[in-house]
């Protein structure tokens, strides 16, 4: 379970104060898709998605097949989704990854979570020391999480596609941990609290 | 200090900008200010007037002059 952590979240979800973070099964096609196609402010710093639930269907398929990729989803305690991480390319003998591929359209307090859960994951469970990340510049909301999680620039390239800089992240285990306490001081803090309906 | 100075403060604080930058600041218009920045900026203005907001209005705090707003609601008490 250290150095292969696939079977402990196939097997299990992981469940947090208001979040549920799961890998993504087949039947989860019709939003991993949508997340990608219905939400304007976000889906301008991603590749589009044009294929359909069924080519979504069996990506997802490979995705859960595979040893060195966790596609993740998130929900609420009802199971309401409400977003997607990617940790890919793993190294487990490098223990380095990419991450990526998110999509978190909850509120603030579950999005906090979720960044919180995934981080967790991919250091505690999954025992890496270095995860990847690349973010288009103009993304503030994305480069900012990438530094409040102890992300530091390593590099940027000109992206002609979308006409804008690509910034290239480097967060290590040893500055994530510099941030943790902060951050799950506040996950604790806003964790337990319900909205009035 | 009055409350616009301690309410200006934990956005100068928790987002490491000058108050010039504030009137019409926006949820994730900066970088500080994304999921992390928000719950952050939420617990320094609960710490600064001592006061739990309602999880509805830490989701509607969606800019500089909103949170003046929500704060002003009879539950809060705080005015400007």
């Amino acid at each position: 379970m250290k150095k292969r952590g696939k079977e402990l979240i196939l097997t299990k979800d992981i469940i947090g104060n208001q979040v549920i973070l799961r890998s993504a099964r087949e039947d989860d096609a019709e939003f991993t898709l949508a997340i990608r196609q219905n939400n304007a402010n976000k889906t301008q710093y991603v590749h589009a998605l044009t294929g359909s639930i069924e080519d979504q269907r069996n990506w997802l398929s490979e995705q859960e097949k595979r040893e060195d990729s966790y596609f993740l989803v998130f929900s609420d305690l009802n199971g309401k989704l409400f977003g997607t991480y990617g940790i890919y390319n793993i190294d487990f003998q490098g223990k380095s990854a990419e991450l990526g591929r998110a999509m978190l359209i909850g509120n603030p307090i579950e999005n906090l979570e979720a960044i919180y859960l995934v981080h967790e994951l991919a250091y505690n469970e999954l025992a890496l020391k270095v995860l990847y990340t690349e973010v288009f510049e103009n993304n503030t909301s994305a480069v900012g999480v990438n530094k409040q999680v102890g992300g530091v620039v390593i590099g940027q390239d000109y992206n002609s596609e979308f006409k804008m800089n690509n910034l290239h992240f480097e967060i290590t285990k040893e500055n994530y941990d510099k941030k943790r306490d902060g951050i799950k001081k506040l996950v604790d803090r806003f964790g337990k609290r319900q909205r009035r309906n | 200090m009055s409350n616009l100075e301690k309410y200006n403060e934990a956005f100068t604080t928790t987002f490491e900008i000058t108050e010039d930058k504030l009137p019409g600041l926006k949820y994730q218009d900066i970088q500080a200010w994304d999921s992390v920045g928000h719950m952050s900026l939420v617990a320094a203005l609960e710490d600064a007037f001592d006061i739990m907001f309602d999880t509805d209005d830490i989701i509607d705090f969606s800019s500089y002059e909103k949170g003046k707003e929500i704060l002003s609601k009879a539950e809060y008490g705080v005015g400007f």
